[in-house]
């Protein structure tokens, strides 16, 4: 069965199309619902930094990406939701298969949405908890 | 326990089988808590809550408990959350925070709650909320990140006066 709510997928989709930074990495959203979203992006060197970690700006940028997709599904049809600023623990090295951010709406507001986000590293079925993020996202 | 996030659940450990007299005791010996009728109304390896009950002094021109004093008591809930998980002979200080306010502390208490999410090192990284109940109702005040440092071989007191100073 199918973690993506179609409608509210098809809704999205144009805003998601059209982030362009996201589809050149290749990030994948596997789960969708009303106040949670999921993206995936498997491991490639390219994404690395000297050890073969994951590099803390990509994790950075699905934190704050997975939080963006799960605080637009709380706006209001047609707003756009941008980034006000976001706080990032790395808790653990990123390294693995792949890494999977998963982000949920703690408060929706008229203005201003609070999320926060979660970072799993995968290798096999086994999974670490990376990165804990706090995001503020505004919707205009 | 509240329901307002989905923690995770850590299996947090503690490597000091007296760190509930520890924690307790350094809690204690906080004045500025004591100022403002903080209690610590629960411990557990990794986790910390404390209660304030209103009073006037404490809020400020709403009549909202004020944000600063919010966020002190995440900060203080964070730091013994750390502290708990702590060897002997160490102490605790705040290196960072980050908190969003989500909704008016206009309730009759404050409940702050925190947890260990991640320990890197000598880095904790903790998770906290604060709750407030309006005609019995819980309303999540505030939601912030903490990392904390453990300071190994640092006495948890006051600093000694130094000679001549």
């Amino acid at each position: 069965m199918s973690k993506i709510d179609q409608d509210l997928y098809d809704r999205l989709k144009p805003i998601i199309e059209s982030q362009k930074f996201l589809s050149h990495l290749g990030v994948e959203i596997t789960e969708l619902s009303v106040g949670y979203g999921e993206i995936t992006l498997n491991y490639d060197e390219r994404w690395s930094q000297q050890n073969g970690f994951f590099h803390g700006g990509v994790v950075g940028t699905l934190a704050d990406n997975s939080a963006g997709l799960a605080g637009t599904t709380t706006m209001p049809e047609g707003s756009n939701c941008l980034t006000a600023e976001y706080k990032l623990n790395l808790l653990a090295p990123a390294k693995g298969d792949r890494l999977i951010a998963r982000a949920k709406v703690i408060k929706s507001g008229r203005t201003l949405v609070v999320a926060e986000s979660n970072i799993y590293s995968q290798t096999g079925t086994e999974e670490r908890h990376v990165a804990t993020a706090l995001v503020t996202l505004v919707a205009v | 326990m509240y329901e307002a996030l989905d923690l995770e659940q850590h299996n947090n450990v503690a490597l000091n089988p007296n760190y509930e007299t520890v924690v307790r005791d350094s809690f204690a010996r906080q004045p500025f808590m004591a100022l403002v009728g903080a209690k610590m109304t629960m411990l557990k390896p990794g986790y910390c809550e404390l209660t304030t009950d209103r009073s006037p002094e404490l809020t400020q021109q709403h009549g909202f408990f004020h944000g600063g004093l919010v966020v002190s008591v995440a900060d203080s809930a964070a730091g013994y959350a750390a502290y708990s998980l702590f060897p002997e002979n160490s102490t605790v200080l705040t290196v960072d925070l980050k908190t969003s306010f989500l909704n008016p502390a206009n309730g009759e208490k404050l409940i702050a709650t925190a947890e260990v999410v991640g320990i890197s090192g000598q880095l904790y990284h903790l998770k906290a909320d604060v709750f407030t109940f309006v005609d019995g109702q819980q309303v999540h005040c505030l939601t912030g990140l903490f990392t904390m440092m453990c300071l190994i071989g640092k006495a948890d007191s006051v600093n000694k006066k130094k000679r001549g100073s």
